[in-house]
């Protein structure tokens, strides 16, 4: 009778060790897989609510010696912030856009910077917004001019125009 | 003896049934989260959809007259099949080749007043026919309206100098029209 008893209770504390051990091991693979869906749909996200059009490219050709003005749209769903665009490339050449530019806070040779027509003062490239870049120098390249931008998440948008 | 018999029996039951309970509970936790994951990722994609389908805003420089004194008249007609909520948000580029042979290009801010380097809204009129709106009564542009909009650069234009304006929606549809300056 006691021995009944005690086989019952290991059997039971068996069974719910046996069960929890289960339920964890499955919950813990769940939970790493919802994880990794997670951040690949975050990132998938960010990528589709993320998308510039450069809207013109001009020739500054009287001030500062001149300088190569492309003005670009936020026409996303999200807004990108300064230290993005800042890590943004941005590729300009005669037909093709083969030479990178690398940015630069200060007007400075061969190096791009920006201005954000921040029409709701939150210091953000937001959508509808439009940023002014400015390629010092590069009033030499023949037109057609091909332009392209690349923002850190590998969205980006080319032009080709004759300014 | 019948009460040992029914305790007996009472543990055979429980330990029958436990184990498959505490399976059951399992599985249905699992479900309900699994649910619970798929629900979110079904909502996350349809947020997705609703963004990519924006509808296509198109518009048309109808007009453009350029003067010496850097006013620019310009008509803007929305042909497309969605209104432009909000006037105030298109983009007003122009770009100016002096007849020396300098280029200078200007965006335009949106103002209520007529100030240097600014573009304001006369009036919204419905194309063909003869009925317009004051701004401040219509500051959106369904298709088939047209704005008449007016700009004023910041430096005096030369006659015989030409640019051309570029108007910018504001989910990136750009639309184009050259000018010549006149006296």
């Amino acid at each position: 009778m006691a021995s009944e008893a005690v086989s019952t209770a290991i059997l039971i504390v068996a069974g719910v060790i046996v069960a929890t051990a289960i339920v964890s091991a499955i919950y813990s693979q769940a939970s790493l897989m919802s994880s990794a869906v997670r951040i690949a749909s975050r990132i998938s996200e960010d990528r589709i609510r993320t998308e510039v059009r450069i809207v013109h490219v001009a020739v500054n050709s009287s001030v500062d010696g001149g300088y190569l003005l492309i003005f670009i749209k936020n026409i996303g769903s999200r807004g990108i912030a300064q230290e993005e665009i800042s890590k943004s490339d941005i590729y300009i050449g005669s037909e093709m856009c083969s030479g990178m530019y690398l940015y630069s806070p200060e007007p400075t040779q061969n190096r791009w910077s920006f201005t954000i027509v921040d029409s709701n003062g939150d210091n953000v490239w937001s959508p509808g917004e439009t940023l002014i870049v400015r390629v010092f120098n590069s009033t030499a390249i023949k037109p057609p001019i091909c332009t392209r931008i690349v923002l850190p998440n590998g969205v980006g948008h080319e032009s080709l125009s004759s300014p | 003896m019948v009460l040992a018999m029914r305790v007996s029996l009472a543990r055979r039951a429980i330990s029958s049934v436990l184990p498959g309970l505490l399976i059951a509970m399992a599985i249905l936790t699992l479900t309900v989260y699994s649910i619970h994951l798929l629900s979110s990722s079904i909502a996350t994609f349809a947020q997705l959809i609703k963004t990519s389908r924006r509808a296509e805003q198109i518009i048309a420089i109808r007009n453009i007259m350029a003067y010496s004194n850097g006013s620019i008249v310009v008509s803007i007609a929305n042909i497309g099949g969605s209104a432009i909520e909000r006037v105030s948000e298109l983009d007003i580029v122009v770009s100016y080749l002096d007849p020396s042979g300098q280029q200078i290009s200007y965006l335009l801010r949106f103002d209520l007043q007529p100030f240097p380097g600014c573009w304001w809204v006369d009036e919204i009129c419905v194309e063909g026919i003869t009925t317009c709106f004051p701004y401040h009564l219509h500051t959106f542009l369904k298709p088939g309206e047209v704005a008449l909009v007016k700009a004023l650069l910041p430096i005096q234009l030369t006659p015989g100098g030409w640019g051309y304006m570029v108007v910018v929606t504001p989910t990136g549809y750009r639309a184009e029209r050259a000018f010549a300056v006149i006296g």
